[in-house]
């Protein structure tokens, strides 16, 4: 009688081991059909993997002067040749590549935490609370970025260590990008919160906080993760442009901003290519690769936005 | 079956419809319009009514999903409305609500084992660990489902053991009441016949009560003691299962009930067709709201609204000219 | 010509997708009668809305009938051209849906949707168009026609868009509408109201239906005759007395009694156990083993076939076939 039972239940598993997908393999597996996705994702794979591996693949140091070798062109011992001060430039862009991305990671987690705070408080509570949040939001959002930007670096930029200005860079740049995220994970919690398992919520009697931060959120990790990885290719635009004028992260700490900043004066321009060249190119390769992959999420987060 | 569990009294809930530029307030939706009853100890009562009669609307209200706008609700003789927030979590424990909708009412980033022990950790009950794990699993399998359910997210399941889901979830803090709005509406007839099944063991093994919300009338004659008919916001009848389906006195009821199909093609019995639309709530009708619709309205009843009567023995019907 | 308006033969629709090939609908036969109403009965996931898609060939990738013929008027519409298929939706065979907000353009007024039918397939002038459109909105019994020409889709109740959908779909007279769950939707008295005018309209102009529904109590009011759907299968196929006084699959016996009936008082409803099979997973033998009371060992490793066990009605069951024998 019991094993009749049990024979019943163990039918009824195999019968319900469908495919088990989260929602991160379903993910994944839309991601992959998008070619020029996953070549973004590869892309960005190895310049990271490169640039965290800088010490092994390369035997200078980043800041090692070398007077007698400067202003040499691409040679064996020197792969993208030396600057002025003859530093090794292949070494300078890798540890570059080092600022300018954790730049990116570090002002897009600033970004991802004002974000959440803003949008999930506002978003939940609605009234008041959410007219006070949002205008404070409207009012960064509408700050011209550059002018604030320029304006900000020059008052503080003289006060600090250039270690501490890339960290000043890091926060303004997070900061002045976290209104797009708070409004949007705000019109994704406003319709969030409609849902029954919210109202399940209430029911059950869990604190607030506990339904912003456990139930609202995490259904809007899709969005912000892709959401965060634009805003990852954004702000190292940003640091770029930024450093490119020279109000960023200065030297001596490189980074591909203000190593491009060599195609200003004309007979670098002209005759040392490989002093722009490499700098400018990777930026393009790193926003390239970021902005392909996070496309390719979006489209695979939301499989109807593409249709 | 002992004495009221619940009591309702002149329940209103009144949504506001802003309009314009500065979204200022230009009407409200009646949703619900002044609804009183009472559920016994054990007792099911079902309400029926067709869309947008304020029959989930009432059954919110009464957990404060929906802040009521006037009236008195008291369960056990507890005050609800006027509830402090301590005293409304102590509340929650006894009354809990199972939704229609079985996709929507299961948070898809939560495991069904974290969906189900959320409440008890909340509430203090138990700490993590094995002891939860047990209840959680016991919970599941009173339900339906099996101990390998736990790590699965909602999205794994179908819609007749989302809704079991959903019942184990209501279950948690060991509530005596529950309201159950639609609760079989979204299912596939085999698998309706399941829930409701299982609803029942549970009120005959729990002692629970029911507020049974539905627009199905068979499904509602089956499980239920009594039943209340809602016509836009307002209760037209109310009574024992049995004299409503037997000796439905309001018009609406007549209709509603001779409108439904039934599974059987020699019966053609002759159908009440209801001439036009179910009216807005925002402007309903004077007097008798269904007077509209009415076949038998007479100029009364455009005029008064009727009052709710007494005809018989728990038979309450609004309408002027019912006997 | 046939005496038939719609002859399906053995139509198979299959889904290519990552995971495996779904059979939607797995070898389906019926016929409908010129004026004759079938309905289409099954739970979701049987493959009755699959199969009227085939019929109007709208399934969408990576869906594909893949054998079978499906004779309309005489005429395979399987072989017909993408072209051709168009002039006959809408105009020859026309459908209405359960969701009657999306399916009406929310941008358009309703009766300019009418009008572009009419103009389409019927050569009409714009006057004429909206002449007839607005007859069209008085037969089905639509109050101030003339004004509600004029209105957007968002204007008007539930029942009453259902009604624009039919004065929509049946303007062109189309001799088959097909009606997928028409009335799912709506109240219970208004689906009362729609299925009282589709009964008048299908006496007046003599159009064939096929309605597709998972409600028995609609089937039994509406239907001549009525297939029963399970798994992409046809499992019974029966005039509808005939269905409803003798059902034979332990399929359909279970659906019957799993409706809370309104003069019966039993406490528990008799169920059928378990839930429908992942499309992927079909049992090997008949589909509704698993969850079958009466199933033998037969059944475990064949599939039946239909076959007739009285005038006009064919049961695919091992089980109801022998006891007849």
């Amino acid at each position: 009688m019991k094993s009749e039972a049990i024979k019943k239940a163990d039918a009824q598993k195999k019968n319900e081991e469908q495919e088990v997908v989260g929602l991160w393999e379903m993910v994944w597996a839309n991601f992959k059909k998008n070619k020029l996705a996953v070549f973004g994702l590869i892309a960005i794979s190895i310049l990271i993997l490169l640039v965290i591996l800088a010490p092994i693949i390369t035997p200078y140091e980043r800041d090692a002067v070398d007077l007698l070798n400067a202003e040499q062109p691409p040679s064996m011992s020197h792969w993208l040749g030396t600057d002025e001060l003859g530093r090794d430039y292949f070494t300078r862009i890798l540890y570059g590549g080092r600022i300018s991305l954790k730049v990116g990671l570090f002002s897009v987690g600033v970004s991802l935490v004002l974000g959440i705070l803003f949008g999930g408080v506002s978003g939940f509570y609605g009234g008041w609370i959410d007219n006070i949040l949002m205008r404070i939001a409207e009012i960064i959002y509408s700050f011209p970025f550059l002018p604030l930007a320029i304006t900000l670096s020059a008052i503080l930029g003289t006060k600090v260590s250039t270690e501490n200005k890339m960290y000043m860079v890091m926060v303004i740049i997070g900061v002045l990008r976290f209104p797009g995220l708070a409004r949007m994970i705000r019109g994704q919690i406003l319709t969030l919160r409609e849902q029954e398992f919210m109202q399940a919520a209430t029911a059950l009697g869990l604190s607030d906080s506990r339904k912003i931060f456990r139930h609202l959120i995490p259904n809007t990790f899709a969005y912000i993760i892709v959401n965060a990885t634009l805003g990852v290719a954004g702000a190292i635009m940003s640091e770029s442009a930024l450093s490119f004028l020279g109000l960023g992260v200065v030297p001596p700490i490189p980074t591909w901003g203000n190593m491009v900043t060599y195609a200003t004066r004309s007979y670098v321009l002209k005759n040392m290519p490989w002093l722009w060249i490499p700098p400018g190119f990777c930026i393009f390769i790193a926003v390239m690769s970021i902005n392909l992959m996070g496309d390719g999420l979006r489209d695979a987060v939301d499989p109807k936005s593409n249709r | 079956m002992g004495q009221a569990l619940l009591e309702v009294k002149n329940l209103k809930k009144y949504f506001p419809v802003t309009g314009g530029f500065f979204k200022k307030t230009v009407g409200y939706i009646k949703a619900t319009d002044d609804v009183s009853f009472k559920i016994k100890e054990g007792e099911t009562l079902g309400l029926v009514g067709e869309s947008g009669c304020g029959k989930s609307t009432t059954g919110r209200a009464i957990l404060r999903l929906h802040e009521p706008t006037s009236g008195e609700i008291y369960y056990k003789g507890k005050d609800v409305i006027n509830a402090s927030k301590n005293e409304m979590k102590e509340l929650r424990r006894e009354m809990q609500i199972v939704f229609q909708d079985p996709y929507s009412s299961l948070n898809p980033r939560m495991t069904v084992g974290q969906i189900i022990s959320e409440p008890i950790v909340q509430h203090g009950f138990m700490k993590k660990g094995k002891e939860l794990e047990d209840r959680v699993c016991q919970l599941l399998e009173k339900c339906g489902l099996a101990r390998y359910h736990i790590n699965r997210y909602p999205h794994q399941f179908s819609g007749g053991q989302r809704q079991r889901i959903g019942i184990a979830r209501a279950l948690t803090l060991n509530p005596s009441f529950i309201v159950a709005d639609e609760p079989v509406s979204a299912l596939d007839v085999s698998i309706q016949s399941q829930v409701l099944n299982l609803m029942m063991d549970l009120q005959e093994e729990l002692g629970l009560s029911y507020l049974f919300i539905s627009h199905d009338l068979s499904v509602v004659r089956h499980i239920s003691n009594r039943v209340g008919v809602m016509y836009l916001g307002s209760l037209v009848e109310l009574s024992s299962k049995k004299e409503l389906f037997q000796d439905p006195k309001h018009p609406y009821t007549r209709a509603l009930l001779s409108a439904i199909p039934v599974a059987n093609p020699k019966t053609k019995k002759k159908q009440i067709i209801l001439k036009g639309d179910i009216p807005s709530n925002v402007n309903p009708p004077s007097g008798c709201k269904f007077h509209t619709r009415c076949p038998y309205a007479e100029d009364i009843c455009k005029e008064q609204v009727p009052e709710f009567r007494k005809l018989g023995d728990e038979h309450f019907v609004a309408c002027h000219l019912a006997k | 010509m046939s005496e038939f308006l719609l002859d399906v033969k053995n139509v198979k629709t299959h889904f290519f997708t990552d995971k495996g090939v779904v059979k939607a609908v797995d070898g389906v036969d019926f016929k409908i009668k010129k004026g004759e109403t079938l309905g289409i009965v099954g739970e979701s996931g049987s493959g009755k809305s699959v199969t009227s898609m085939s019929v109007m060939q709208l399934v969408e990738e990576p869906g594909k009938t893949i054998e079978g013929a499906i004779k309309f008027k005489g005429e395979d519409l399987l072989q017909k051209t993408t072209e051709e298929m168009q002039t006959i939706r809408g105009n020859e065979i026309s459908m209405i849906f359960q969701e009657p907000m999306t399916s009406l353009n929310p941008v358009f007024k309703v009766g300019e949707q009418i009008m572009e039918v009419l103009m389409l397939h019927q050569d009409m002038s714009r006057e004429e168009a909206k002449n007839k459109a607005i007859e069209m909105l008085k037969i089905v019994g639509i109050p101030r026609a003339e004004r509600v020409v004029d209105d957007y889709p968002h204007q008007l109740s539930g029942g009453m868009r259902q009604r624009v959908m039919i004065a929509m779909a049946l303007a062109c007279e189309p001799s088959l509408l097909i009606a997928d769950e028409p009335t799912t939707a709506l109240d219970v008295t208004i689906q009362a109201q729609i299925l009282q005018l589709m009964n008048e309209l299908k006496k007046k102009l003599g159009t064939a239906i096929m309605l597709i529904t998972h409600d028995l109590g609609v089937v039994a009011q509406m239907a001549d005759h009525v297939i029963v759907m399970y798994c992409g299968k046809v499992v019974e196929d029966a005039p509808v007395e005939e269905l409803f006084e003798n059902p034979s699959h332990p399929y359909t016996k279970g659906l019957m009694k799993s409706i809370p009936s309104l003069d019966d008082d039993k406490r528990r409803l008799d169920s059928i156990e378990g839930m429908v099979p992942h499309p992927l997973r079909l049992p090997k033998g008949c589909y509704f083993e698993p969850r079958c009371p009466y199933a033998i060992e037969k059944c475990k490793t064949h599939k039946p076939e239909l076959k007739e066990i009285a005038s006009g009605h064919k049961v695919s069951c091992f089980v109801a076939t022998e006891e007849v024998r």
